[in-house]
């Protein structure tokens, strides 16, 4: 649920800087009553004027992604999300698996669906390009019964050979964790940390240059450097981002006006960043950033410059003084560790 | 505005990306063939230029400024591609009692029967049998080793590599390109595949490297003429089954496939151990005829029955194959088909992993099956 709701509330933040204007949202949420019921995502999402919201059930599923597919028109884009559990069937495909999974006896897994038939039904739909974000386990589970390969689970739209020459877009599709990795989130209703780093990457950090839109997200940053920028903003544990197929189309998802790069900055001994007194991030001569907080980690969000900044430290007198040290602030991310200026290269 | 020319110096197909200080300054031109030429109208500045062969992926970057009072012409040329042609080869000697004391670690590994590489044909009665045509090392490429196809090579076309790595026994199956073929090296393994010949290389190593938009250049430039022929005009010209199905997988991944792909698939046919050809066929005819989905789904199997695979990317034309089977309209009958042949080819890929263009196969010391 606070995956679902965070990349909405992204997406109606940059609305003005998506490549195609945000047109429509279908959401469904899981025990929504567990999160104070559509009031409460109501009141975080206003501007889709909330009255009701719908389970994430096979129904439900079934009925959104009926009414998703029925708006699409050619050279719309398209952008599916998912947040949930997910386990890998037995040719290796990501299964998503909705609330009702098991729920029906004799259909245990109909209510579950193929992430990769599902992206590929999207390059056929005529919609110009075509997003695929799954955030959820591609755990392999020894205990899944044989049953889970009689069902197809729920499909959006039927392939037909006829389709395979009709592609309008070859989508692209990521998954938050590698095959056979579990996907993590923290507690207390915050976006799972996959999510985090899309976010943030959507946000202004995942650019390159462009011909036709400038400093843009692109498939390709969101392909490559997801996995670079989650390791800069995320303590702890590991997000593997992994693409569910082959892309290499070159498409824009949003413009960025003012592109930014995350940068962490530590020392080794990790301790000597902790008693420093000041960090600084200076352009030239000119303070940018800095902070008199203690940090073992200190990150901050850094314009994207054509020139070198410098992190540097004050110490309190006595103690040894950490080196500074230059960097270009480029896309992604930047991971700085100062070491003592006796130690210096 | 600036002239800035960039010219290619050798054969070879090569992405530029010229990037300037404003958000827009991203100006992309391509150069393919030896002395192609393109000119771009900049505003006068310092610009960074990217430049990507598409045959090996290697890039460069470098800064370029554009002068109204100085026309730059900036000559593209990258890396190993001439020096590769030119250099001087010898035959890699079959004992190891006679190699010199200058002898590069190809010339160590892959000479005797029991060398850290082997190279072995298929026989037609089944079995291998050591390789018969030419290995070749160059002291100034001590990385790299060049195949020669045997003339009977029609007669075994199947050559397999074998090598050792530290997570186990792996083997990789070798075109025999028409013009030799380029095996590099690595601490790992084996690091790259391609055709020795830098307009066949281009082909091959675009399968890794290139953007949609820019197949049908390549292809084009490469067969001569257009994409429609491109498949029949490479493989009659060259007689080399391999790079038709390095063509044709590139055109069908370039959504070029509608017109392009039916000699493929009568390729396909008399070259049934090559899988890759034996998919590109089965995409034919589902394009061809969509209502056969049986065909289609006989010809996958078939390909696999009968063929080894050579290019990762057939892996994922067989996956867009059978999920359309298997989520489509079929009978539920055809559907399970689909999904029991969907386990086969990934029990095939059990242990497989890209090299280039290729794909090889590591077997675990503990393998385990999943499933």
């Amino acid at each position: 649920m606070a995956g679902a709701v965070a990349v909405i509330e992204g997406l109606i933040a940059s609305a003005d800087s998506l490549i195609a204007p945000l047109a429509s949202v279908e959401m469904l949420i899981s025990d929504p009553a567990d999160v104070g019921g559509a009031a409460s995502i109501a009141e975080r999402l206003p501007q889709l004027g909330i009255a009701y919201v719908d389970q994430a059930d096979a129904e439900h599923f079934q009925a959104a992604g009926d009414a998703w597919l029925g708006r699409v028109r050619t050279g719309d884009s398209v952008v599916f999300y998912f947040s949930g559990h997910g386990v890998v069937n037995r040719t290796g495909s990501a299964i998503g698996l909705l609330e009702d999974v098991k729920a029906v006896k004799n259909r245990p897994w109909a209510a579950t669906f193929n992430v990769q038939p599902l992206a590929q039904a999207l390059g056929t739909i005529g919609a110009e390009s075509a997003w695929v974000f799954f955030d959820a386990c591609q755990e392999i589970s020894g205990t899944l019964p044989n049953t889970i390969w009689s069902s197809n689970g729920i499909i959006i739209k039927e392939l037909s050979l006829d389709d395979l020459a009709n592609e309008s877009c070859e989508p692209l599709a990521i998954a938050g964790s590698k095959f056979g990795q579990l996907a993590w989130a923290p507690d207390a209703y915050l976006p799972p940390y996959f999510t985090q780093v899309l976010l943030k990457g959507l946000s202004g950090c995942c650019v390159e240059k462009t011909r036709a839109h400038g400093w843009a997200v692109t498939g390709q940053t969101l392909l490559f450097k997801l996995r670079e920028l989650s390791s800069a903003i995320i303590e702890a544990v590991v997000v593997t981002p992994q693409s569910l197929l082959r892309y290499s189309e070159d498409k824009a998802f949003a413009k960025v006006a003012a592109p930014f790069t995350p940068v962490a900055v530590r020392s080794d001994p990790e301790m000597a960043l902790h008693m420093a007194t000041a960090i600084h991030i200076m352009d030239g001569a000119e303070l940018m950033y800095s902070t008199t907080e203690a940090h073992f980690v200190w990150r901050v969000d850094v314009p994207i410059v054509d020139r070198d900044l410098k992190v540097e430290c004050t110490v309190a007198a006595g103690d040894a003084e950490l080196a500074p040290q230059t960097f270009r602030p480029e896309p992604p991310s930047h991971k700085i560790v100062l070491v003592h200026a006796a130690e210096a290269p | 505005m600036s002239k800035l020319t960039f010219s290619a110096v050798v054969k070879g197909a090569f992405r530029v990306n010229v990037i300037g200080p404003r958000p827009n300054d991203v100006f992309t031109v391509m150069l393919i063939g030896s002395g192609d030429e393109r000119e771009l109208e900049l505003d006068d500045g310092e610009y960074f230029a990217h430049v990507t062969d598409l045959s090996t992926g290697a890039e460069d970057r470098f800064p370029v400024v554009v002068d109204r009072n100085n026309h730059q012409i900036v000559r593209v040329q990258m890396s190993q591609a001439t020096a590769l042609s030119t250099g001087s080869w010898r035959n890699a000697l079959a004992k190891k009692s006679e190699l010199p004391s200058t002898a590069t670690p190809w010339e160590e590994e892959i000479t005797g029967n029991k060398g850290r590489y082997r190279l072995q044909t298929k026989r037609l009665s089944g079995g291998w049998r050591k390789f018969t045509g030419k290995v070749l090392t160059n002291p100034r490429f001590p990385e790299s080793l060049k195949i020669m196809r045997p003339g009977a090579w029609p007669e075994s076309p199947v050559l397999r590599l074998q090598f050792d790595t530290s997570l186990g026994p792996a083997h990789v199956y070798v075109p025999m390109f028409s013009g030799g073929t380029q095996i590099k090296r690595s601490t790992e393994g084996i690091a790259n595949i391609l055709p020795f010949e830098q307009t066949s290389a281009a082909v091959v190593g675009s399968l890794s490297h290139s953007l949609r938009s820019e197949v049908i250049h390549i292809i084009q430039w490469a067969s001569g003429g257009s994409t429609d022929d491109a498949v029949k005009s490479l493989m009659q010209s060259r007689d080399d089954p391999w790079l038709a199905a390095a063509a044709g997988l590139l055109l069908l991944n370039g959504g070029q496939s509608r017109t392009t792909l039916s000699w493929a698939a009568r390729l396909a046919s008399r070259n049934a151990w090559m899988a890759d050809l034996g998919i590109i066929g089965a995409w034919w005819n589902a394009i061809d005829t969509p209502k056969d989905e049986d065909g289609c789904l006989h010809l996958i199997a078939q390909a696999r029955d009968l063929g080894n695979v050579y290019f990762w990317d057939t892996f994922a034309v067989v996956d867009k194959l059978l999920a359309t089977l298997i989520s489509g309209k079929s009978s539920p009958s055809l559907r399970a088909s689909a999904g029991k042949e969907l386990r086969r080819w990934k029990a095939l890929q059990e242990g497989a992993f890209q090299v280039g263009a290729s794909v090889a196969w590591i077997k675990k010391r503990s393998s385990r099956t999943l499933y």
